[in-house]
């Protein structure tokens, strides 16, 4: 069978679907992957910021420190150069959802390119003397939430390596060293101090090696729950297509002797068997009667059991004009009145009413509870209903002037086969089904239904639905 | 006077089809299942199929039939007519009608609700045939 219509737009679904599509992690992964792009390009233009603020003459003098702007410009005209490279390689990875493998290279690539841009502005930008080290830890947190503990450890070494070496190779003395502090004012010489440089690389060394285990010991959980509930998805899935399809054999081997013995009704009463006697053709009129309130009766239990089971996530919703629905609704149940010479007046404001919503469950829900108000109406009595708009909710109201509910029965009609005394004997063939099941249609829209009534003079079902 | 060929399993269902059919002069072949259905179609030549959706070797047989039959180039010009109790698409979704016809979905030329009234029946098959 074809996929069910498309699930309500909610940020929530959209991700979901994304999900569906291209699984958890490579969902992650590319979104990931676009986050680090536009943080790169906001850090581009930061650097490029960085170099005109350089240029600016200093506002003390001498000045508290003083920076290279050609550091700033090498770094975000690298940035630029790569990040408007990565853009376009992502465009293509992110749209393929069978991009896992390709995906996990281009975001160690992104991070091998950030981790040298960054040990270049490291060491323009003072060596030993800055605190830009930090912005190597959230990569070192990426790569150990999508990647292996073993390459995320060796991908943390290799970080290790970057934020260092500018600071050893000051240190050494195979790069001049840079400075950010004017000279005199510094203490010591904490780039040749082997205790301040050893110290340095040890810190980052450790703080890197925490990060890494920390969240490699939380994401190795996170995939075992992961694991758990995809596993626990599919057994839900494989016994919903099971429920489906005993359902629909139940639906089947139920309805199925109905129709036949229906057929023959329709066969004798319409003579192909031959004329029939008055007398014989009532008794056919009385068992069609029968067959067909039986066959409601099944179709109501088997439609009752499966809204009962369904929740709000696996409901398909779209948005849906309600408008149209009732008044298809309306001008049947007029029909339905007719022979009893009920009446439905509606005073309807025309314009669309759109909700999220199952054409097919408000259909039901209007039906019953017109039907309901009609059936328990007196002989040529007014059914009122209306229909008004408030702040993010819709209300819908129908009123009937018959019999009413007793105030003790009030809190049961909406039970499945409850039915007061004074509906027994005035209407002694229905189900007892329909408000049970108009119960659970407004439960799985997100609405509720109330109930005023007063005996002997008639009842009012306010329905209100999330707009 | 038109062939038709109705394939359902429920003998009540078939033996009264056929008797409303035949006293119009239709002239009825009925099978129980959709087994070699394209070597059948192609020896019967029927006008018009009639086709129940659920029967014995498959819950959508009826669907998959129609499927078939729409993929053969020269019996996909056959119009099918499906005749089914089971007028649910899921669980949670019932009520097939003509607004259902698709080509993927179901690629037949209408669609009707079993018990059907004879009257409503016979002006369907006038009007595909």
């Amino acid at each position: 069978m074809p996929a069910s219509p498309s699930l309500i737009d909610t940020p929530y679904q959209s991700w979901h679907a994304r999900v569906c599509e291209k699984g958890l992690r490579t969902t992650e992964m590319s979104e990931r992957s676009w986050w680090f792009i536009r943080t790169r390009w906001n850090a581009t233009a930061l650097c490029f910021l960085g170099a005109l603020w350089a240029l600016l003459p200093p506002v003390r003098d001498p000045p508290l420190f003083m920076v290279d702007y050609r550091f700033f410009l090498i770094v975000g005209g690298l940035l630029a150069a790569s990040n408007h490279l990565y853009t376009r390689l992502a465009r293509n990875l992110t749209a393929d959802p069978h991009a896992k493998t390709r995906l996990c290279r281009f975001l160690s690539l992104q991070v091998l390119t950030d981790y040298a841009n960054l040990s270049l502005l490291t060491y323009g930008l003072g060596g030993i003397e800055t605190p830009i080290l930090i912005l190597f830890l959230p990569h070192i947190i990426l790569l150990t939430l999508f990647f292996s503990r073993a390459y995320s450890f060796i991908m943390t070494w290799v970080g290790i390596f970057f934020a260092s070496l500018p600071i050893l190779l000051e240190y050494l003395g195979v790069i001049p060293v840079v400075s950010i502090f004017d000279a005199a004012r510094k203490m010591i010489d904490v780039t040749s101090s082997l205790v301040i440089t050893s110290s340095h690389i040890l810190g980052i060394i450790a703080a890197f090696l925490i990060c890494w285990y920390l969240v490699g010991g939380i994401t190795a959980i996170l995939l075992l729950r992961e694991r758990q509930l995809e596993l626990a998805l599919q057994q839900l899935q494989r016994l919903d297509r099971e429920k489906s399809q005993i359902t629909l054999r139940a639906t089947h081997e139920l309805k199925a002797p109905f129709a036949a013995i229906k057929s023959y009704v329709y066969t004798l009463r319409d003579g192909y068997c031959g004329p029939l006697p008055d007398k014989a053709r009532q008794v056919i009129d009385r068992i069609g009667e029968r067959c067909d309130l039986l066959m409601e009766k099944i179709s109501d239990i088997i439609h009752l059991s499966n809204l009962r089971t369904a929740t709000t996530a696996n409901v398909t919703l779209s948005e849906t004009d309600l408008l149209p629905i009732l008044v298809k609704e309306i001008d049947d149940a007029r029909l339905i009145g007719q022979p009893r010479g009920v009446r439905i007046l509606a005073s309807l404001d025309m314009a669309p009413c759109l909700i999220q919503a199952s054409k097919e469950h408000l259909s039901t829900l209007f039906s019953n509870l017109l039907r309901n108000a009609i059936s328990y109406s007196h002989p040529e009595g007014a059914v009122e209903v209306t229909l008004e708009r408030r702040d993010h909710q819709v209300a819908i109201q129908i009123r009937d002037h018959g019999i009413g509910i007793p105030a003790e029965h009030l809190e049961k009609i909406f039970e499945e086969h409850f039915r007061s005394n004074n509906a027994v004997r005035f209407n002694p063939n229905s189900s007892g089904m329909g408000l049970a099941l108009v119960r659970e249609i407004v439960r799985l829209h997100g609405g509720q239904i109330r109930v005023k009534s007063e005996l002997g003079a008639g009842s009012r079902f306010i329905v209100t639905l999330p707009v | 006077m038109a062939k038709i060929l109705l394939i359902d399993d429920d003998q009540d269902i078939t033996d009264n089809l056929s008797m409303i059919l035949e006293s119009q002069g239709y002239q009825v072949t009925v099978k129980g299942d959709t087994n070699r259905l394209l070597e059948e179609v192609r020896a019967l030549r029927p006008d018009l199929i009639i086709l129940d959706i659920m029967l014995p070797e498959d819950a959508q047989a009826g669907f998959k039939a129609a499927r078939l039959l729409n993929q053969d180039a020269e019996l996909g010009r056959i119009p099918v007519l499906i005749l089914s109790a089971v007028n649910q698409r899921s669980n949670l979704s019932f009520g097939f009608s003509d607004n259902d016809i698709s080509p993927d979905f179901m690629p037949v030329e209408a669609f009707l609700d079993k018990p059907v009234e004879p009257k409503v029946l016979l002006e369907k098959i006038e009007r595909l045939l």
